[in-house]
């Protein structure tokens, strides 16, 4: 699969981060290799026999019992956003205007 | 032309865990913001999330209560999005294998039954609520509500009209306030509805162009989004227009919906297994231990009222409606054993009552057994209609015993000729004028000597025997 310029700006769109022309150029290429490389490395491990899996994984969850550990470090958690107001996160306003 | 409209309901409902769906965090409505959260709903990077088992069992709950088919295997995913009220910037769902698919709900609308499909029911967390900040110049961010467990209930689009989508929407909440499964508190948003919504000349065998309407929080709304939302597709078909594949806003006090903007529409949301959970597998044993803890359902209830105790449809409903109020109902008639007394009462008088002072009072000494014994005094004419009433009242405010307040306010109804009769001549003596007009012949007299006679006896007195002591007591001493 080749990383375009177009499908990188696309996936930075998606992703709000913010990316000029020049860079996704860079980008695109960069990615391309990484890609590229994996697909090789794929291509070459004998899969016919394979079954088919859901997760990568092999293990089944576990669960937690209903119990509340409240960890009650407010100030510390709010301490790590770089902005807030009223005890809340504070960000560039979201509402949709109509 | 004629147009056919075709509905699906999305429908999202917080389960009523003690805890977050991957953390140990309060699942608690109305707390000062931010205080229940932790590494991990905030979506810290190396917290970990572990599947709470309350909401997996509440989820099953509420899908073989669908009649849906449960997965042995299933697994969770990750839905990416990037917007301020989710932290980690995806939400952790369910993608190709949810937990529950392929099931029905049965609802009934005017007199007829109709089943409507169930795709699936798959467990997801809430993301954080998003508060608009009066100064305008950006939105505050409440996590309280991140990682609250939701279980999203897709439908088929087998709903065909505004009143079945809103049918549909209340059968729904009834089920999942029945399984005990959620708190469904509509105004706290813990259950809402996305419509999926098309229309196509009648006959016509493809689906139209459908649009998508997010996060209606009432019945009443989603019954009025459909109709609109129907009527401005039917106009741009009409007109020869197409209807835009979109996700719209609905305005309830505006009565229409909005496009959202393209930027919020256009999502990619590339699902992926989440590598930081196990895949669920469900014991057989476990289902059928869930199974057995599912009680009466409404649909079946209301069947039952009718059958067994036959009550009009109209009444099975309305007391089916809520799992509180057929409690009531049935505990009543255990003891009061005429269901049409009992119905009419809850429908008119407690009902009333509920409107009045609000939901609470279903929880004050005025249950079920001790309604029902208000109502069996007044069956057997014990009590007049009017002294019911008045026990009801006062037992949901002071909690006293039926027969105490019986006693203290002298509500008995007084059946003693002796006295009655004692009380009718009395009122015959100090009333010579209606007397008079009551042997000239008009009739309205009597019931103003009954009037006064029963005011006499403080409303105690037993219509039908003062009525008849009144006449013989006029007739004889003429």
């Amino acid at each position: 699969m080749a990383v375009g310029k177009e499908l990188l700006l696309k996936i930075a769109d998606i992703a709000a981060i913010s990316i000029d022309e020049t860079e996704a150029e860079d980008y695109a290429k960069e990615l391309d290799s990484v890609i590229g490389y994996i697909e090789q490395k794929l291509s070459e491990i004998p899969d016919d026999d394979l079954e088919p899996m859901e997760h990568v994984l092999s293990a089944q969850s576990f669960f937690r019992a209903d119990e509340v550990t409240n960890f009650d470090r407010k100030a510390e958690l709010l301490g790590s956003a770089s902005v807030t107001k009223d005890g809340c996160h504070f960000v560039p306003s979201v509402v949709d205007p109509s | 032309m004629e147009y056919e409209i075709v509905i699906g309901l999305e429908i999202h409902a917080e389960l009523k865990t003690k805890t977050k769906i991957f953390c140990g965090c309060k699942n608690e409505f109305g707390e000062e913001p931010n205080t229940n959260c932790c590494p991990v709903c905030l979506g810290m990077p190396g917290a970990m999330p572990v599947l709470n088992q309350k909401a997996l069992e509440y989820a099953i709950k509420a899908g073989l209560a669908m009649n849906c088919d449960i997965a042995e295997f299933s697994k969770f995913d990750r839905k990416n999005y990037f917007y301020p009220d989710t932290p980690k910037a995806y939400q952790i769902s369910q993608y190709d294998l949810p937990l529950c698919h392929d099931g029905y709900i049965d609802i009934e609308l005017e007199g007829t039954t109709k089943r409507i499909g169930i795709e699936r029911i798959h467990l997801e967390e809430d993301a954080g609520k998003l508060i608009h900040d009066a100064s305008g110049e950006g939105s505050l961010i409440d996590h309280n509500r991140s990682g609250v467990p939701l279980i999203e209930i897709v439908t088929r689009p087998d709903i065909r009209s505004p009143e079945e989508a809103r049918t549909v929407f209340e059968s729904i909440k009834s089920i999942l306030e029945y399984t005990d499964v959620s708190d469904c508190r509509m105004q706290e948003g813990s259950v809402r509805a996305d419509v999926n919504l098309s229309v196509r000349p009648k006959g016509k065998g493809t689906f139209g162009v459908r649009t998508e309407m997010k996060n209606i929080n009432s019945f009443r709304a989603v019954e009025r989004a459909c109709r609109a939302e129907a009527e401005r597709q039917t106009e741009l078909l009409e007109r020869g227009l197409e209807v835009v594949r979109e996700t719209r806003r609905w305005d309830d006090l505006k009565g229409t919906s909005f496009p959202m903007r393209s930027k919020e529409e256009a999502m990619d949301y590339r699902f992926f297994p989440e590598p930081d959970l196990l895949p669920v597998v469900i014991d057989r044993s476990l289902i059928a231990e869930i199974k057995s803890s599912i009680p009466e359902l409404p649909f079946d209830k209301r069947r039952r009222y009718t059958e067994q105790y036959g009550l009009p449809l109209y009444d099975a409903k309305l007391l089916t409606e809520s799992k509180k109020i057929s409690e009531i109902f049935e505990t009543a008639l255990e003891v009061c054993k005429n269901p049409k007394l009992v119905s009419n009462w809850i429908m008119t008088d407690l009902l009333r009552l509920v409107n009045e002072k609000g939901k609470s009072i279903l929880d004050t000494a005025l249950n079920g057994r001790i309604f029902g014994r208000i109502l069996l005094y007044f069956d057997r004419g014990e009590i007049s209609q009017a002294s019911a009433r008045t026990l009801m009242e006062v037992i949901a405010e002071t909690g006293e015993e039926p027969d105490s307040v019986i006693d203290r306010l002298s509500l008995r109804v007084q059946r003693d000729e002796n006295l009655v009769s004692g009380v009718v001549k009395t009122i015959i003596r100090d009333n010579p004028q209606a007397v008079s007009d009551y042997r000239a012949g008009k009739t309205k007299a009597l019931g103003f000597l009954m009037g006064r006679t029963m005011a006499a006896l403080k409303g105690n007195g037993d219509p039908e025997q003062v009525r008849s002591l009144l006449i013989k007591e006029l007739d004889r001493t003429e």
